[in-house]
């Protein structure tokens, strides 16, 4: 039986079980991730993201009685899995992660993960670190030999992401991966996810802003107290405000804009995500363009 | 996986039960006094009463009975141990108690099994009442409370709010760090690093990658502290009001006759009764 990239059937998780401190963070979730979709993960905080996100790190393993998770096809609870194999094709990026760097320099720390995995031979090292920067958006002449202390937030934070770039996985699993960055830090970030996804990786990204994922996604689920509220394309879910609200999350300005001008009777058809095709659709119906 | 899991042994549980409405340092002052029993008197009869008190003194503080107990699982094994330690090694100290078994030149003793069973009894009750002083006090009520009794000796030029305030910081920064360290646990782990495997000397090596960062996310976090007693203008204690006054209530004048009855029970039991 073929299965999705990623399938989690009914997961449950309790941090603390059995103490005056147990807190269910997952109460039973469903979801599913197929080959090349970037899939949006909104939700306030805590609402269960950095936890589902884990387990589909293979952090986190479900017991029997938790629900199942699936990757790349395989059961992480299956003794047969390697988890550390699953960690390498299916690479998180933790919240914050630029507080995560280990080793003095950008080069040693980006090569740490591929001579953990092995996957690069010693001597071919800095020539795969430099593609990963380059990748993220970093310019590998600059920064290789600095320390990563001294780099600004936004480029830590592109080291990090460049250290599991390196690993080139399969699928990225990207947690709040904007949020804490100056607006350059934000729009460079930004334009890495998507030549990333341009170039056909499959991600699911956790934000607690709407307005940040809707260029990246195509498909979105919405979490809440460690529920999937609701779960579908990217229109689907934002056509349903009750869930949004139940959220407690807010429709992105550009959305507002293009429903109040066909709420006006503008004949525009769906809203559009990216500003500059939002205004082509409105002039053309205002009959301008 | 979960670092902080293992350290919520004796953490505060916040609740509305007797004990926690008890000023505390009427729980300072009835703690030393029954550990200073415990420590000084010796004897099943008073043992097994001031474990019966500390039981209904949990029972009181209508925390979860196996959480408490959850905590001491752990320690059975060092109890079990010592136990047989001193079953084996005590010989020597009762000459003439007839011998249960010989281990080599070494002599087990029904004196070593009374002396193993109190110690162990005595370990027991001393955790239970530390986790119940912990788990109804918050850490701040505590060093308060300390800070309070301690009092007269600042008229010594001990500097006792600071020494009260480096303690609550201390105690308060371990589970902060314990979510630090499972943080970069986590980091490592999801990037490859395999540090559960390898002997002993592989696994200390892959400390250091987690030592690192953990004691410069220390400093980083001292430097914030700082800056920020610095930005409320904090001088000491000195001229100070307290944001919490304690007040003794009937409530601590009762706890403190029972105490008293019950220390001193244990005390006449344990003269009296010499078993």
């Amino acid at each position: 039986m073929s299965r999705a990239l990623i399938e989690v059937k009914g997961l449950f998780h309790t941090y603390h079980p059995n103490t005056p401190f147990a807190r269910e963070a997952l109460r039973g979730v469903d979801l599913k991730l197929e080959s090349g979709q970037v899939l949006g993960l909104v939700g306030p905080s805590p609402s269960g993201k950095s936890t589902l996100l884990q387990y589909l790190n293979g952090l986190y393993v479900p017991q029997p009685d938790q629900g199942k998770v699936w990757v790349l096809g395989q059961d992480t609870a299956a003794p047969d899995t390697s988890l550390w194999e699953i960690r390498r094709r299916v690479a998180l990026l933790f919240q914050q992660p630029e507080q995560q760097l280990f080793e003095p320099t950008v080069l040693r720390d980006v090569a740490l993960g591929l001579r953990n995995f092995g996957v690069a031979l010693e001597d071919e090292l800095e020539k795969r670190v430099r593609e990963a920067l380059e990748r993220a958006g970093l310019d590998p002449e600059r920064v290789l030999r600095r320390y990563s202390r001294t780099l600004s937030g936004g480029e830590r934070r592109r080291v990090a992401l460049a250290c599991i770039l390196a690993l080139e996985p399969e699928v990225l699993l990207l947690d709040d991966p904007l949020s804490g960055l100056d607006p350059r830090g934000r729009w460079r970030l930004l334009g890495v996810l998507k030549s990333l996804a341009e170039r056909g990786i499959s991600m699911v990204i956790a934000s607690t802003r709407l307005d940040y994922l809707i260029p990246l996604v195509d498909s979105l689920a919405v979490m809440a107290d460690g529920r999937i509220l609701a779960f579908g394309s990217l229109h689907e879910v934002l056509n349903r405000e009750d869930v949004l609200r139940a959220a407690g999350l807010q429709l992105p300005e550009i959305w507002r804009v293009q429903q109040e001008l066909r709420s006006r009777g503008l004949p525009l058809g769906e809203p559009a995500a990216d500003p500059a095709e939002a205004a082509r659709r409105i002039a053309r119906a205002l009959g301008v363009a | 996986m979960e670092v902080s899991r293992y350290v919520t042994i004796g953490r505060y549980v916040p609740g509305d039960s007797v004990l926690h409405r008890l000023d505390p340092r009427t729980k300072l002052l009835t703690f030393g006094l029954l550990v200073s029993t415990l420590l000084v008197v010796k004897g099943y009869v008073p043992y097994l009463l001031l474990l019966g008190f500390a039981v209904v003194l949990l029972l009181l503080s209508r925390i979860p009975v196996r959480y408490v107990l959850a905590g001491l699982r752990p320690a059975l094994w060092v109890l079990a141990i010592l136990w047989v330690f001193q079953i084996i090694f005590s010989g020597s100290s009762y000459p003439d108690h007839p011998t249960l078994f010989r281990l080599g030149s070494w002599r087990a003793t029904w004196g070593g099994v009374h002396a193993g069973a109190l110690n162990v009894l005595r370990i027991s009750v001393l955790y239970l009442l530390t986790s119940l002083l912990t788990l109804t006090a918050g850490l701040v009520e505590l060093a308060d409370a300390g800070e309070m009794l301690l009092s007269p000796l600042a008229r010594l030029g001990v500097p006792l709010n600071e020494v009260a305030l480096v303690f609550t910081i201390a105690l308060r920064f371990v589970p902060t760090l314990a979510e630090e360290l499972e943080r970069l646990v986590k980091a490592q782990i999801s990037r490859g690093a395999r540090l559960d495997e390898g002997g002993f000397l592989g696994r200390a090596r892959r400390l250091i990658p987690l030592v690192v960062p953990l004691f410069l996310s220390i400093f980083d976090r001292a430097e914030d502290l700082i800056l920020a007693m610095e930005a409320r203008c904090y001088r000491g204690g000195r001229g100070r009001s307290k944001a919490v006054a304690f007040a003794f209530q009937p409530l601590d004048a009762l706890a403190a006759v029972v105490v008293l009855a019950v220390v001193a029970a244990a005390w006449l039991t344990g003269l009296m009764l010499p078993f």
